[in-house]
């Protein structure tokens, strides 16, 4: 990025304000637009990385590694703002995310639903409810295909609205809309299923 | 699960007001659920962690696009870490080949400084030179010599009938023999 003299954003637009405005700001190197567009969209990715990786350090190299990418890119002008960015920051991150699953899959991590539900809580103590409650949603997530995961996590971790999605897929809006409905209606079934209250009892 | 370390940040934009109400009352309860656990993965983020990521990311580009060297460490707060290409160097590159040269050289000296004869069709070496003569020479020249022997041994014995017939032989055998009448008639 160049460096620029002196901040020629206005104070309030370090706030979430006009994307668009922001873009053209951090492009010309100036800082507090480009900390405005990762307080907008830091906690989004990570999110998301944190809900396929389950650990918080992972999480955290790939949400460095996706805004390295977006910093390096805006500032080299690799980028030009057609109102996709949000579509393009979550396709780099729904890539290194698969990228991510994919070499923690070839570490033989357990799969199991009962081990992994064993492990996640303490032994000696009880988890709290909302604890369980969430232990049963991510192990219901984990059993989606990985095509009806991605559009869960990106509709409701993401925040992006289903015309964003099918953009980051390169998917009709319908095939994107039927995936979610598909699969939030296979979550209500594991959700209501004798095994899933047992595994998370 | 861990807890909440941080007050929520920005939320993100409401879905899609269209598919969101298309939703029957079972599944929008589990969407429902997702968002939840959504919130709580977004609230997971260790405090202060968007502004390093904000500084570092923004040096780092800052330090590409000025074109700093690329072994230089990005610049940011420690915690930050950027994958960076590995890339072996020239010099590693160099003593390989350095070493891998020199190995063959060591060896053509070697090769080269042995004795002539080693690498000739002779089966003599210098141990059995030292040694003498090697067994096969010794019957070959045996045969030899045996070979020899026996023909002298035959030279003899020819002699010997030779010496014992003409002293068998009389006056007459020497000179009225027919044939040598016959030469001299022939005369």
């Amino acid at each position: 990025m160049p460096d620029p003299a002196a901040s020629t954003v206005p104070a309030d637009l370090a706030e979430p304000g006009p994307l668009a405005e922001l873009l053209a700001h951090a492009a010309r190197g100036d800082e507090r637009a480009w900390e405005g567009i990762v307080k907008l969209y830091a906690r989004r990715v990570y999110a998301m990385a944190r809900s396929r990786c389950r650990r918080d350090d992972l999480a955290e190299e790939i949400t460095q590694s996706v805004f390295a990418t977006i910093a390096t890119k805006l500032g080299s002008g690799g980028y030009a703002e057609q109102g996709r960015f949000e579509a393009w920051l979550f396709r780099i991150t729904m890539n290194r995310v698969r990228d991510e699953a994919r070499r923690l899959s070839r570490h033989a991590l357990p799969t199991d639903p009962e081990v992994l539900g064993s492990t996640a809580a303490a032994p000696d103590e009880p988890p709290h409810a909302d604890e369980q409650d969430v232990q049963t949603l991510r192990l219901a997530l984990g059993s989606l295909s990985e095509p009806d995961r991605e559009v869960v996590e990106l509709r409701h971790h993401g925040g992006l609205s289903f015309r964003q999605i099918a953009d980051a897929l390169g998917e009709p809006m319908g095939t994107v809309l039927a995936r979610h409905h598909r699969a939030l209606r296979k979550l209500k079934e594991i959700l209501e299923s004798p095994t899933s209250r047992k595994v998370a009892t | 699960m861990n807890t909440p370390t941080q007050p929520p940040g920005p939320p993100p934009p409401p879905h899609d007001a269209d598919a969101a109400g298309a939703l029957p009352a079972d599944l929008a309860h589990v969407a429902a659920r997702l968002d939840s656990l959504a919130e709580n993965d977004r609230r997971a983020i260790r405090p202060q962690f968007e502004r390093t990521l904000a500084a570092a990311t923004f040096r780092a580009a800052r330090g590409g696009a000025s074109g700093s060297a690329p072994n230089e460490p990005p610049a940011g707060p420690a915690a930050i870490r950027f994958p960076r290409p590995a890339r072996a160097p020239l010099w590693r590159l160099a003593a390989s080949l350095a070493l891998v040269a020199g190995a063959a050289l060591a060896g053509w000296f070697w090769l080269s400084a042995q004795p002539a004869h080693r690498s000739t069709t002779t089966t003599t070496t210098p141990l059995a030179a030292a040694q003498g003569p090697s067994t096969s020479t010794v019957a070959r020249t045996i045969e030899t010599d045996l070979e020899l022997l026996l023909a002298s041994v035959d030279s003899l014995e020819s002699l010997a009938e030779a010496t014992s017939d003409a002293s068998t032989l009389t006056s007459d055998d020497w000179w009225g023999d027919g044939s040598w009448n016959s030469q001299e008639g022939s005369l």
